[in-house]
C-alpha cells in the first residue's frame, strides 16, 4: 500500500513571464522654445493689455529650458526646467511666460498640481492666494496657471500651458528673489 | 480547508485591488524662477541759489541753499539727496532771489510727481511773491537718468512785514509710474 503511494508519474507545464515596463517622463518640449509675454492692466481691474505701461520698456524676463533628459524606451528627449528671470521689475508688473509639455514616455500622464518654494527661504508658498508671500504673509509674487494642472496627456502628445507671474505691492526695491516651482505628475487617472 | 483558501483568495484580491489604486509612477519637472526687483530713487541732484543785485551795490539780504539727506540707489548707485534747504535772510521790500534745482530720477523704475505737500506757514503773495518754472518735459513723469529743472524767483514785495520768519516745507510726492490711476 505504501509502494502505490509514492510510485506515480509526473510531469510540468510552465508559464513563462515576461513584464516590460512602460515609462513616465514628461518634459518641456524642445521643439516650441518658452516665450514670455508682458502685460498690464488698462485700468485697475481692468483687462490686459499688450507691453507696459504707457508703451515703457523698464522691466524684462527672459525664459529657456535646460537639463536634457531623455526617456530611456523612446529615446526621445525634452527639457527638465524652465528658468525664468525677471529683471528690474516693480509692483503691478505682469509676465506670462508660455511653454509646451511633451509626454515623451509611453504611459500616459497626468498633471497633478504645482507648488513654489523659495531656495533662499524668504517667502513661502500661499496655496489660498496663489502668492509667494513674505513672512507677514503678504502676497509678493502671483503665481497662476493656465492649461496645466488636471491635464491628461498621452505618449507623444503635448500640452500648451501658461504660468502668469505678477509681481505684487509688498515686493522690496532691489531685491531679488527666486522660486522653484515642482511640476508635479503623475501616471494617469489618479487624481486622487 | 476550502473555507480558508476562499478567505486567502479574498485577501489576495484585495491586497491586489489596493496595490493596484496605491501604486503608480510620479516625477517632478521644474521651473526655476529669479525677479530681480527695481528701484524707485528720486530726489535732488543739484541746486543753486543767487540774488539780483542790491542797490548801490550793498550785501544786506542774502539767499542760501543746499542739499541735505544723501541717498545712494543700490542699483545705479547714482547718489542723490532727499531735502533741499533754502535759507533767506535779512530781506527788504523789493529784493529779489532765484533758486535753480534739478530733480533726478535715479532708480531704474520711472515715477509720476503726484502730490505736493507744503506744511508750514507761506508767505501771502502781496509779501513774498514765488514763482516757479520747470523744464520738465513729460512732466509729471520722470523717467530714469532724467532730470527736470526747477527754478523758482522770491520776490519780496511792498506789504512784507519787518522782522517776520516764514518757515515752511514743500514735500513732493513721486509714485511709480501709471499708479495715479489706481
Amino acid at each position: 500500500m505504501t509502494g502505490v503511494a509514492f510510485a506515480h508519474w509526473s510531469d510540468e507545464i510552465y508559464v513563462e513571464g515576461t513584464v516590460e515596463m512602460g515609462s513616465c517622463t514628461l518634459t518641456f518640449d524642445w521643439r516650441e522654445p518658452p516665450t514670455c509675454l508682458e502685460f498690464h492692466e488698462e485700468y485697475p481691474g481692468g483687462p490686459l493689455a499688450r507691453g507696459e505701461l504707457c508703451g515703457k520698456d523698464v522691466g524684462y524676463t527672459e525664459c529657456w529650458y535646460e537639463d536634457v533628459i531623455e526617456d530611456p524606451h523612446t529615446e526621445k528627449w525634452g527639457y527638465e526646467t524652465m528658468v525664468v528671470e525677471i529683471h528690474n521689475a516693480y509692483p503691478c508688473y505682469r509676465v506670462h511666460c508660455i511653454f509646451v509639455v511633451r509626454n515623451i514616455g509611453t504611459i500616459p500622464i497626468t498633471i497633478m498640481g504645482y507648488t513654489a518654494t523659495d531656495p533662499d527661504g524668504m517667502l513661502t508658498w500661499d496655496p489660498d492666494l496663489e502668492a509667494l508671500v513674505d513672512d507677514e504673509g503678504n502676497p509678493v509674487i502671483h503665481i497662476w496657471h493656465t492649461n496645466l494642472v488636471g491635464e491628461q496627456i498621452d505618449p507623444c502628445n503635448t500640452e500648451k500651458a501658461e504660468f502668469d507671474f505678477h509681481i505684487a505691492q509688498d515686493a522690496e526695491e532691489c531685491h531679488t528673489y527666486r522660486f522653484e516651482i515642482e511640476l508635479v505628475y503623475n501616471q494617469w487617472e489618479h487624481l486622487d | 480547508m476550502r473555507k480558508a483558501m476562499g478567505m486567502l483568495v479574498s485577501l489576495m484580491v484585495a491586497l491586489s485591488m489596493t496595490g493596484v489604486a496605491v501604486a503608480h509612477w510620479s516625477d517632478e519637472i521644474y521651473v526655476e524662477g529669479t525677479v530681480e526687483m527695481g528701484s524707485v530713487t528720486v530726489g535732488w541732484y543739484s541746486v543753486e541759489c543767487w540774488e539780483d543785485d542790491e542797490p548801490c551795490g550793498k550785501d544786506v539780504g542774502s539767499i542760501d541753499c543746499w542739499l541735505e539727506d544723501e541717498e545712494t540707489d543700490v542699483h545705479t548707485e547714482k547718489t542723490i539727496y532727499k531735502t533741499l534747504v533754502i535759507v533767506i535772510s535779512n530781506v527788504y521790500p523789493c529784493w529779489m532771489g532765484h533758486v535753480e534745482a534739478a530733480i533726478n530720477n535715479a532708480g531704474t523704475i520711472p515715477v509720476d510727481l503726484v502730490d505736493i505737500i507744503i506744511d508750514g506757514e507761506m508767505p501771502p503773495e502781496d509779501e513774498v511773491n514765488i514763482w516757479v518754472d520747470c523744464d520738465w518735459p513729460d512732466y509729471p513723469q520722470l523717467d530714469p537718468c532724467n532730470t527736470a529743472i526747477i527754478r523758482a524767483d522770491i520776490h519780496v514785495k511792498q506789504d512784507a512785514p519787518e522782522c517776520t520768519t516764514y518757515e515752511f516745507s514743500v514735500t513732493l510726492v513721486f509714485n511709480q509710474w501709471g499708479c495715479e490711476m489706481a
